[in-house]
């Protein structure tokens, strides 16, 4: 639910807010095209609660109607005091009457803004299990493309600010609809002529907005387009501040963002001169439904064409018509923000979901086998024709540069997604003919970023296996090397950890997976050796937690430090997606090639010295100036 | 009224247009008032007896040449008024942005750079919206509502009482609603947290409950914190709905509450009380409509005034203009900082770097090692202790100075988007081609400017090229091999890449480390094992210093520390 302050569409000024932000829902063509798309779209989405939307629309319309009273009874007192004889006990009455429909209003309107909300809830309810039953149905891989955040962002806010649309829609649309559209009947049932007269200005003062919006374009869409370079400009300096500030002698960093502000004062002096000011006299027409209708209603009363106690109500009621265009305008804006969270909340739910067979078969054992596998992002390609196999219990390594394929490799094992050309397969059984939840009994996965949950330590811990006990759990923990740690926490095992519990280091949380992994005990392990370093002693843990984790399993690992793999079974170097080189570690050194120069080049980096130029070494003296050195 | 003044004091040549703007536009109220008048009084004149056409002519010209004259007045009002908030707009851009640079750079850490952008752009946007349109709109509003109230009070001043009455206890009404309003939905808020956090979770971590097949059992809990979510908003909406609009409600009771008064009082129905009402009718819905047309932007304004006026008074870096003495001797003496007030960051710890050694720092994650950079480059100032250069505390020397001084080449190299030599250049704008050369062939960046498709000139960043974290570090290294600053920082890379980038990188970084004093915080041990000077640090204090034979010799976390990482780079998986 926000809080704004003009739910009440009728009481949007009269003149008019012809604002930044709504001129703009104005100006942009797809904007005019999209709103009643949106609108449609909302009203779809809350179609399974008819009934309700039924009743919210009617209080909606109620509240519309009395809206009007104050202007009703202002007309009915008027033509009493025109017509002489004023029976006071009946304006007494008539005031106290539309006293009590202006709180009935508000009644109405409080209830058509509730019962919108109730359904409003419920819809956002069932978009929120329908998206979460799609992320349990689309390929792993999917969340590879995605940052978590991003994920959070849809389920929580986007959902969230749907409401705004939906709550609003049925409450607002009404009033800014029926009651001009009942004032304007009464208008013509008291006399026509004069509403023709009335609706004059406005036909005016729309004709002129299209023109001046039609002149405008060319300064609108420059005025927008600077206001995005503002933004990105901005947005890039405060990013870099710390740069901007070690190396800012001459203030060429800050220049930019003064030279944007003094074009963003350009383009919007222009935009203003344009696109604004000449509309100015359209919002004057817009409100003015008396330039016509009052003078002549004037001069037709000396004529004796019209009583003047029917140009006294006609006035008053004409305040009722209020300024259609700005509420309507007001509305479109609020619609035009919904545009963006539908799309995004679409485009998941339209993602394609993980194909599942018919008749899932059974692996004969735990064979790994890449078969020929091609893979493309897209247009790109990102492997090309990879072709292995790895016996149960063996080890492979995978090498290569970065961005090589190494961790699309790895992921396809697990059918993060599936192969683009050729096949993996698990005992002689495609992946993509087992059962999902066999494949992933099958196979482990110890990425570098760990997700722990709002929970305890061992609830965590007991992701693995859900129905382990404090035993298993404890027993997992101490081979993981995290038993010691979380033993002296004070609540030990029973520690809330996740975002807003205890915060862990990343050492600390690396060997709670590996306990995760040592509980789930699947025959297949696939390791991505972390990047960041720990510090030395939380190093040393981690690495024999893995070597227990490890022991007796297929083993599959990305490896950034090539010391760690010497032994390994056999190493596939990748190179832009193709298998360079192959083999132990022993024959590919004596090849000479990549791998040869990788290795040789992490053996320097092990025993690099800082400062070892000094002692003339590998880098001599460079040609600087000394200007800046005294 | 701190709005108004704000954007007042940054007009600087436009105040005299941004007054005009406020003339016109209280001229303009008072014409919206005409039509009403005009009409009203040609009603009476037709209630006292017949008329001929000649008789109410006036009154139907004055309608047609007040709203004429509004057309030409809004235009007049506008033209100044815009221009005027434009400039005021753009001052106050530039002054949060001069600001930035000013403040500690430890202070931004409490404002992050995605609020800073906001401070600038959207609120700046606010603040332009309220210069230009709804301060003028609210204050024409309500010049034209006091006015048609001042015309009916003429006629009937019980109408335009009651009028008045029912605006006032509108306007009260606001405050209280808005407090009453604010203090439900911070309960409400403070329910929802646990709530959001388990939605919001789900997102974050179905991956993971999915590869352990829990997945199942994490919908149920989804599910259930949805239902909750459901049922806890559907609570609170009562009460906020009925909140909302109660101050246009007792608004819109003005004129009920006139005809009711005029009914107690029961007097002779005179025609004066024709244009009262007409005129009360029409100053009811101007007033309402000017403050509560404009209360979301003006509300919206005062936010970004608020938010802007916390960020300016952040105290700036101050200094005495003192010149650091020589030799270039860094020290910290006893220096305590905390980043919060509470836990210590960096506890009495002593430091010397010599001129043309190098120290190291060394210690376990979260012992303080970047905080002492941090307080060496004055990002933050200690809150005891001193830190000097030269002898002289560095709280004296000038920023830019000290900046001139000192070179940081840590993990985050920021590129702006533009092209790779405006990026390098940023180390030396000045720098000849000569120089740039040598400093990118130090830098082992040669080869990737070769393969550029534009070289040198090849834009960075979104939008163009993006560079890899080996390629951005070496930029970083050009750039400080450019600004030539005879002390250099060097915080070392926390990740591993590719061995063949990580040698590179080493290369580049030591063309950079020579002829200067090199403070180097570092993860490898053995990198350092040859520093002059080495302080072991263990939350937040050095617990250890010396060389490298001595600290082994010591046997304490130094050697632990060593020992640990040697067994790791023996380690063989299997």
């Amino acid at each position: 639910m926000t809080v704004s302050a003009s739910t009440e569409a009728l009481d949007v000024d009269a003149r008019g807010p012809v604002t930044d932000k709504t001129e703009k829902a104005v100006a942009e063509p797809r904007a005019s095209v999209s709103i009643g798309a949106v609108a449609v779209r909302l009203f779809a989405m809350m179609r399974e609660r008819r009934w309700l939307l039924l009743l919210s629309i009617f209080c909606g319309t109620l509240a519309a109607l009395l809206s009007l009273a104050p202007y009703a009874a202002a007309a009915v007192a008027l033509v009493a005091i025109l017509q002489g004889n004023v029976d006071w006990h009946w304006i007494g009455l008539v005031g106290g009457v539309a006293l009590a429909a202006v709180a009935g209003r508000h009644l109405f309107f409080s209830l058509a803004t509730g019962l919108s909300h109730k359904i409003a809830f419920q819809t956002q309810q069932e978009l929120r299990l329908a998206l979460a039953a799609k992320l349990a149905r689309v390929p792993l891989g999917f969340f590879d493309d995605r940052s978590k955040g991003e994920l959070r962002t849809i389920l929580l806010d986007d959902v969230e600010g749907v409401e705004d649309g939906m709550a609003h829609l049925v409450p607002e649309l009404s009033a800014a609809i029926v009651a001009p559209v009942v004032a304007l009947a009464l208008l013509a049932v008291i006399d026509w002529r004069l509403t023709l007269l009335a609706l004059l200005p406005i036909v005016l003062g729309l004709v002129l907005i299209g023109r001046v919006m039609k002149q405008g374009e060319g300064p609108t869409h420059d005025y927008l387009a600077i206001q995005s370079r503002m933004a990105e400009t901005v947005a890039e300096m405060a990013d870099g501040l710390p740069t901007v500030r070690a190396f800012n002698q001459d203030e060429q960093a800050t220049a930019r963002t003064q030279r944007i502000f003094a074009e963003m004062t350009h383009f919007s002096d222009a935009w203003m001169r344009h696109a604004v000011v000449p509309g100015s006299a359209a919002q004057v027409l817009l409100s003015s439904h008396l330039l016509f209708a009052a003078p002549a209603g004037l001069l037709m009363a000396a004529q004796g064409w019209l009583s003047p106690t029917t140009l006294a109500a006609f006035l008053a009621i004409a305040y009722g018509l209020g300024d259609v265009f700005a509420s309507l305008q007001g509305i479109s804006h609020r619609l035009m923000r919904q545009v963006q969270l539908l799309d995004r909340i679409d485009a998941v739910m339209a993602a394609s979901e993980l194909p599942v067979s018919a008749a899932p078969a059974a692996p004969a054992d735990m064979l790994l086998r890449f078969k020929n596998v091609g893979f493309s992002y897209g247009a790109r390609q990102v492997l090309h024709g990879v072709d292995f196999m790895v016996a149960p219990g063996r080890c492979l390594a995978l090498v290569g540069p970065s961005g090589s394929g190494k961790s699309t490799l790895a992921r396809l094992i697990a059918r993060f997604h599936d192969v683009g050309s050729g096949a993996v397969s698990i005992g002689g059984v495609d992946i993509r003919d087992m059962a999902p939840d066999a494949l992933n009994r099958a196979v482990s996965f110890v990425f570098q970023e760990v997700f722990l949950f709002a929970g305890s330590i061992a609830d965590n811990i007991r992701l693995g296996r859900p129905d382990a006990d404090d035993d298993a759990v404890i027993d997992a923990a101490r081979r993981a090397r995290a038993h010691d740690f979380i033993a002296v926490l004070p609540q030990g095992y029973d520690t809330v950890v996740g975002e807003r519990g205890l915060g862990l280091s990343g050492g600390e949380r690396q060997r709670i997976s590996i306990a995760r992994a040592i509980l789930k005990d699947a025959p297949i392990l696939v390791l991505d050796e972390a990047t960041a370093f720990a510090d030395p002693e939380n190093e040393a843990l981690i690495q024999d937690a893995i070597a227990e984790l490890s022991r007796e399993r297929t083993l599959i690992v990305i490896a950034h430090r090539l010391h760690t793999i010497v032994q390994a079974d056999e190493i596939l170097v990748l190179d832009a997606g193709r298998v360079a080189e192959r083999g132990s570690h022993a024959e590919l050194v004596g090849q000479g090639g990549l791998y040869a120069r990788m290795f040789a080049a992490h053996e320097a980096v092990a025993n690099h010295r800082h400062a070892d130029a000094r002692k003339g070494d590998d880098v001599g003296q460079l040609p600087l100036s000394a200007e800046a050195r005294s | 009224m701190k709005l108004l003044a704000f954007i007042h004091a940054h007009l600087g040549d436009a105040r005299g247009l941004f007054q005009r703007a406020m003339v016109f536009t209280f001229l303009e109220g008072l014409v919206t008032a005409g039509p009403v008048i005009a009409v009203a009084l040609g009603l009476m004149r037709l209630a006292q007896g017949p008329a001929d056409t000649l008789a109410v002519l006036p009154y139907a010209i004055a309608v047609v040449a007040a709203v004429a004259l509004r057309i030409l007045l809004i235009r007049l009002a506008w033209s100044s008024g815009f221009r005027a908030g434009n400039v005021a707009t753009e001052a106050i851009r530039n002054r949060l942005v001069g600001h930035m640079r000013a403040v500690p750079l430890g202070a931004l850490g409490r404002w992050s750079a995605a609020r800073l952008a906001t401070l600038v752009t959207e609120d700046g946007r606010w603040i332009n919206e309220a210069s230009t349109f709804t301060l003028n709109r609210l204050f024409g509003g309500l010049a034209a509502g006091l006015c048609l109230l001042l015309a009916a009070a003429w006629f009937d001043p019980a109408t335009a009482l009651a009028v008045l009455f029912a605006f006032g206890l509108g306007l009260l009404s606001l405050p209280v609603a808005g407090r009453i309003l604010k203090g439900v939905i911070a309960r409400r808020n403070a329910e929802l947290t646990d709530i959001s956090q388990r939605i919001g979770e789900y997102g974050e971590g179905i991956a993971v409950f999915r590869s352990f097949r829990a997945g199942e059992g994490a919908f149920a809990r989804f599910a259930e914190a949805v239902d909750r979510l459901r049922r806890l908003m559907l609570g609170y909406t009562p009460v906020l709905v009925s909140l909302h609009g109660v101050a246009a409600t007792l608004m819109g009771a003005g004129l009920p509450l006139a005809l009711m008064m005029l009914a107690w009082r029961g007097d002779e129905a005179a025609s004066s009380l024709i244009p009262a009402l007409l005129l009360g009718l029409a100053a009811s819905h101007a007033l309402s409509a000017a403050v509560l047309g404009q209360m979301l932007p003006f509300s919206l304004g005062i936010q970004a005034e608020a938010g802007m006026a916390r960020f300016l008074a952040e105290p700036v870096l101050a200094h005495r203009g003192r010149e650091p003495g020589a030799p270039l001797e860094f020290t910290l003496e006893q220096v305590a900082f905390s980043h919060d007030g509470k836990r210590g960051a960096v506890n009495d710890i002593a430091l010397a770097a010599r001129q043309g050694g190098m120290t190291a720092i060394v210690g376990p994650s979260g012992a303080g090692k970047s905080s002492v950079i941090g307080l060496m480059m004055r990002f933050f100032d200690p809150q005891s202790g001193r830190v000097t250069v030269g002898g002289v505390d560095i709280a004296e020397i000038p920023p830019a100075r000290l900046q001139a001084l000192t070179a940081l080449v840590n993990q985050d190299v920021h590129l702006f988007r533009d092209t790779l030599r405006a990026n390098i250049l940023l180390g030396a704008p000045s720098a000849d081609e000569a120089r740039l050369a040598a400093a990118i062939r130090a830098a082992r960046l040669e080869e990737l400017i070769a393969a550029l498709p534009g070289g040198l000139d090849t834009m960075i960043g979104e939008g163009g090229r993006t560079l890899s974290g080996g390629e951005r570090q070496r930029v970083a290294v050009a750039r400080a091999l450019l600004k030539d600053a005879p002390i250099l920082l060097l915080d070392e890379a926390s990740s591993a890449m590719d061995p063949l980038t990580e040698r590179a990188i080493q290369q580049a970084v030591a063309a950079l480390e020579s002829g200067r004093t090199l403070v180097v915080v570092a993860h490898r041990l053995r990198s350092i094992a040859e520093a002059d000077r080495i302080y072991v640090m263990d939350q937040g204090r050095t617990v250890e210093e010396g060389r490298h034979p001595e600290l082994l010799a010591l046997g304490g976390l130094y050697a632990r520390l060593w020992q640990a990482q040697e067994r790791a780079a023996g380690w063989r998986l299997r």
